[in-house]
């Protein structure tokens, strides 16, 4: 853990002695019109992004340089109209670039056309030829999964997808979701995170 | 209910920090109301868990010092594949010298040191399993912290790729896959192994149409406790697995079963959602019969994939051996690629996928099948204007690399090595003209047969040969052939001390040359026995340049950079080495234009020249020379130099290539396609001539050969981006947007991706594009012509020609193609461009 927290913090670069510009104030300038921050700003977010995509792309669909593309392109899209971008904070920005990049991967699954259908009489075989995420825990949990998420209030959806799907130090969790110390971070999470449990648990139900 | 929500929270907690959990001791301390939400939790951890363990972004983000580059004896050259298991790369084994396949879990798999134990003991015992149809694993350990296993490196497409793409498999072609298969199981189960994961995934078609047994099941299976996680495709699972994790001979039959039902149908004989509906289908005996999921298969056939997939193991067949006899006795005595090759007369449009998704695995078979289907299909689709002019009276060799036999295996470099050493000293001849070494490299493998591969590279003859080491000796046994009759023209064994290497290959190229040339001049002869240098260390490791430099991509040739400064430390005398380290600059600097022109210039310039002052008499010096003047920008110098190395060897193809390209740049199409056409003669499997050759003939007016010749290359390899970067130029050029948008979104190159969507009208992406084009090369070396394009697809004139005279200061190559390239087309009727053009133009006069 500690080396995944280590590249982690490079790669959003928040808690750098040198770099002590927090992604709050770098929103508000982008939203300025500030292009250098706008810049600083993706370089940050970008990566983990990118990253993670790699999670929710199927083998078939996923080549190492389609996928930072993919991700970069939808980026550029949305911080185009980051002007009109309510600042709630970094986390309410990750959390909605995650959403575009997530809408952006299942557009493209639908271009490509191949996108498996669930009553299909093959299921198993075309889950096996789903993504990570979809391999790992199946297409059905996986919908039960993301479904959940949704209903989870803003502020909890937002400490889940930093924390458990972009890897999120919980010092930079806190600064994310704006939580006074890492500590307090890490307990909004673990409600969250309960809560979402509790969310599948009724879907099922 | 306090405990239950100390316990929820608790795990919640450990899932969040990413700590090991017990679910067994968890469930049982859980209370019965706060089972369903851990059966949840549970989930969560297995989300969270594959978060962390995601690969790392690509090149664009990594950090450049965080790319594995060493792992124990291995040399990372690439990532090649990854999944959730890990990454797999090429990789160089430098105990070995050779280029071998490496999985690497990643550095903290969450049940690290139970699997990873069992992987590297399956590991240890399958690399005792030696068989052609089973991948050869060389190794696996854990070093520093990771576990990794390292294996032959195989080039093919999975079954599974093959059946997505082309449909389902012919009985024939299945009865085939089935037999071989068996092959490979009678090898494992001899072995005293299991595989457990068989399926259409887990097998591979080679290029020579080897057929490969992949990935072993490494204890995934114990995995599946829970319903809900899947791991792998338990459709291919004998129903008692399901019930029990017993495997055994009997359940890889069943698998084997499966593959084949699946290869023939494209479905599965028991099929079901997830492993609960699968359990209860199996236990429902719930399947389909092979003949009402296909019912016009053959029913002998039918009724030997039911049995091997019997849901009672008793009823199945005992062993491989006795499936393989019954799938043998329905063998038609065609193979069945010659059945396919039927079917093409009747249906060529049906064959025709199924050949370009194979490619040259099955073009290599039909040539094997006969000759006169060669014929055919090489000048399929080429019409009066075939890409190949009629052969003269000169025979064309091809020089096999020396295959390895006996109980100490020759590293397969040297394998190709010997080769080359022949093809050089032969390639000095007038009377015969050689296939170059990067023809030949491919046909390595065992149980190749040198006639089909004759005929696949038009030679006339072939020069088959073994090389055995037994300590200090080495033995070589040859046999040269005539292609046309399979006759044995000359066969002769030579017993050498392995220290005098170069005495072995002078006595076979003097040999060789004497069979099939008449009369030698002087001149000749003298050429035969050149030596290039006396030190054998210096030599291997030229040739471990050369086989990186003939991949031509970045990171290939900084590693042959790396080869040939090695050799030159070793002799620095050795002309040739200095030739390779030449090219290797120019082709970065301008080809793939990954290094600025002027930063490169003094080390290609004092490679070039050193290799003209040691060896004068060297065709590669001289393309050296070509290559360190055009990057002067003296065309003069230039075409002198071509012209000099074509007249010292003039079966060179790299000479041909780079002339046409000159000769295009000044817009002498007509001579640049003769060039391309000699260079395609030459070399027909080269990727890089066939597309130049494309460029030529579309340049020269020929669209529909042009767009052959294109299809010609993809078919050897599907993903060369150069060949859908020309395409997308032939689009570009006929206005058709679309198509080019298409073809340059497959070769990846971002700039004329942007030009076209820019030309198309969308201004928006392309803005979008040109932004990351600017992220990009605060990154790396961007190439000015990379703007200049972009912008000259937006219209912004004077943005491009800032770009472009920055290139010109810049003495950017291929801004030299200014007139030859469509995408400066908008550019045309400025002012600007006439006078940019025309200092282009006294620039080379001066």
């Amino acid at each position: 853990m500690a080396e995944n927290r280590a590249d982690s913090a490079k790669r959003l670069g928040s808690s750098d002695a040198d770099d002590p510009e927090s992604t709050f104030q770098l929103i508000e300038r982008a939203r300025a019109g500030d292009a250098a921050a706008l810049d600083v700003l993706f370089a940050r977010l970008a990566a983990p992004l990118q990253r993670w995509a790699r999670g929710r792309l199927p083998q078939w669909a996923r080549d190492l340089a389609d996928t930072d593309d993919l991700v970069q392109d939808t980026l550029l899209q949305t911080f185009k109209r980051i002007g009109g971008f309510e600042p709630r904070g970094a986390g309410a920005l990750q959390a909605y670039l995650r959403q575009a990049v997530l809408n952006r991967i299942r557009d493209e699954l639908r271009r490509k056309g191949r996108q498996p259908d669930a009553t299909d009489v093959n299921g198993i075989e075309l889950e096996a030829a789903g993504s990570p995420l979809e391999e790992a825990i199946g297409r059905e949990a996986l919908g039960h999964y993301e479904a959940a998420l949704q209903r989870l209030k803003p502020d909890e959806r937002q400490a889940i997808i930093a924390r458990v799907e972009l890897g999120y130090t919980y010092e930079e969790l806190a600064e994310a979701v704006g939580k006074p110390t890492a500590d307090a971070a890490r307990k909004a999470a673990q409600r969250a995170l309960v809560r979402l449990a509790e969310e599948m648990k009724r879907a099922r139900e | 209910m306090r405990a239950s929500e100390g316990l929820v929270a608790d795990l919640a907690g450990a899932i969040l920090d990413g700590r090991e959990i017990d679910w067994a001791c968890a469930e049982s301390s859980a209370g019965v109301e706060e089972r369903p939400i851990l059966v949840q939790l549970r989930l969560l951890a297995a989300v969270a868990d594959l978060h962390r363990h995601l690969p790392d972004s690509g090149a664009a983000v990594a950090q450049p010092g965080e790319e594995l580059q060493q792992w124990g004896p291995l040399r990372v050259l690439e990532r090649i594949g990854h999944g959730t298991f890990g990454q797999v790369y090429r990789a160089w084994d430098t105990r070995l010298d050779r280029e071998v396949a490496l999985k690497l879990l990643p550095a903290n798999p969450p049940d690290n040191d139970a699997r990873g134990t069992s992987i590297i003991h399956e590991g240890r015992l399958l690399a005792r399993v030696r068989h052609p149809n089973v991948v050869t694993i060389y190794g696996a350990e854990r070093i520093e912290k990771r576990i990794g296993l390292w294996m032959e490196l195989v080039k093919g497409r999975t079954l599974e790729q093959v059946l997505q793409e082309s449909g389902a498999f012919s009985p024939a072609e299945a009865i085939d896959i089935g037999i071989e298969l068996c092959h490979a199981m009678s090898a494992v189960h001899a072995a005293g192994l299991l595989h457990r994961d068989i399926k259409a995934q887990n097998v591979m078609l080679t290029g020579e149409r080897r057929v490969v047994l992949m990935d072993f099941g490494t204890g995934r299976e114990q995995d599946d406790s829970s319903a809900e996680i899947l791991a792998g495709t338990p459709l291919y699972l004998a129903p008692e697995l399901i019930r029990q994790p017993d495997a055994s001979v009997r359940s890889d039959i069943y698998s084997i079963g499966v593959l084949l039902y699946h290869l023939l149908t494209g479905s599965y004989p028991v099929r079901a959602r997830n492993l609960r509906d699968l359990r209860a289908a199996h236990e429902r005996r719930q399947s389909t019969e092979l003949r009402a999921a296909q019912p016009d298969l053959p029913p002998k056939l039918c009724r030997i994939i039911e049995r091997a997939i019997d849901p009672e193991p008793a009823r199945r067949y005992d062993s491989v051996a006795s499936l393989e006899g019954d799938l043998a006795a329905l063998k038609p005595r065609q193979t069945f690629m010659a059945a396919d090759r039927e079917a093409d007369a009747d249906a060529p449009h049906a064959t025709r996928g199924w050949r370009s998704k194979v490619g040259r695995w099955c073009l290599l078979v039909l040539l094997a099948a006969g000759s006169t289907t060669a014929a055919i299909y090489l000048r399929t689709g080429s019409g009066p204007n075939a890409a190949t002019p009629p052969r003269g009276a000169i025979p064309f060799v091809a020089v096999l690399p020396f295959r390895s036999v006996g109980p100490a295996p020759v590293e397969e470099y040297l394998q190709v090595g010997m080769a080359d050493a022949v093809i050089t000293r032969l390639s000095g001849l007038k009377g015969v003209a050689v296939r170059p070494t990067s023809a030949v490299r491919e046909y390595v493998a065992e149980g190749r047969d040198p006639l089909a591969i004759g005929q696949r590279l038009r030679a006339d003859h072939v020069l088959d040969a073994t090389v055995q080491r037994s300590g200090d000796r080495v033995r070589v046994t040859t046999q040269l052939v005539e292609v046309a009759t399979g006759r044995t023209e000359w066969a002769e064994t030579f017993d050498q001390s392995f220290t005098d290497l170069f005495a072995l290959q002078d006595a076979i190229s003097t040999r060789v040359a004497g069979q099939l040339v008449s009369a030698l001049s002087a001149e000749e002869r003298r050429a035969l026995v050149r030596r290039h240098t006396a030190s054998l260390e210096a030599y291997e490791l030229y040739l471990r340049g050369q086989f990186f430099w003939e991949k031509r991509t970045e990171a290939n040739l900084r590693i042959a950079i790396g080869y040939f400064e090695q050799a030159l430390q070793r002799d620095n005398r050795f002309a040739v080495a200095y030739a390779g380290l030449a090219h290797c600059h120019y082709v970065l600097a301008t080809s793939l234009a990954v290094d600025p022109p002027l930063k490169v210039l003094p080390a290609l310039r004092s490679a070039a020249l050193k290799a003209v002052e040691l060896d004068d008499q060297l065709a590669e010096a001289h393309t050296a020379m070509a290559g360190l003047y055009s990057s002067e920008w003296n065309e003069h110098g230039e075409e002198a130099a071509y012209k000099r190395s074509i007249e010292l060897n003039p079966n060179y193809p790299t000479a041909y290539l780079w002339y046409g390209r000159m000769l295009d740049r000044r817009g002498d199409h007509q001579e640049s396609l003769a060039m391309r056409r000699r260079a395609y003669e030459l070399d027909p499997l080269n990727l890089q001539i066939s597309v130049a050759l494309a460029d030529a003939l579309y340049k020269t007016g020929d669209r529909d050969a042009a767009l052959n010749q294109i299809t010609r290359t993809l078919e050897l390899d599907p993903e060369f981006w150069d060949a859908h970067h020309t395409l997308g130029l032939f689009h570009l050029d006929l206005s058709g947007y679309a198509d080019a948008i298409a073809a340059f979104e497959k070769s990846g190159k971002l700039a004329s991706i942007a030009h076209a969507y820019a030309r198309a009208g969308d201004r928006d992406r392309a803005m979008s594009m040109l932004r990351r084009l600017e992220l990009e090369s605060t990154r790396r070396y961007v190439t000015p012509l990379d703007f200049a394009v972009v912008y000259a697809g937006l219209g912004e004139n004077d943005r491009a020609f800032e770009w472009l005279e920055r290139a010109f200061r810049e003495r950017v190559g291929p801004l030299r193609l200014l007139d030859a390239d469509v995408r400066y087309a908008p550019l045309r009727g400025d002012a600007h461009y006439v006078d940019l053009q025309r200092r282009i133009r006294d620039a080379h006069l001066r």
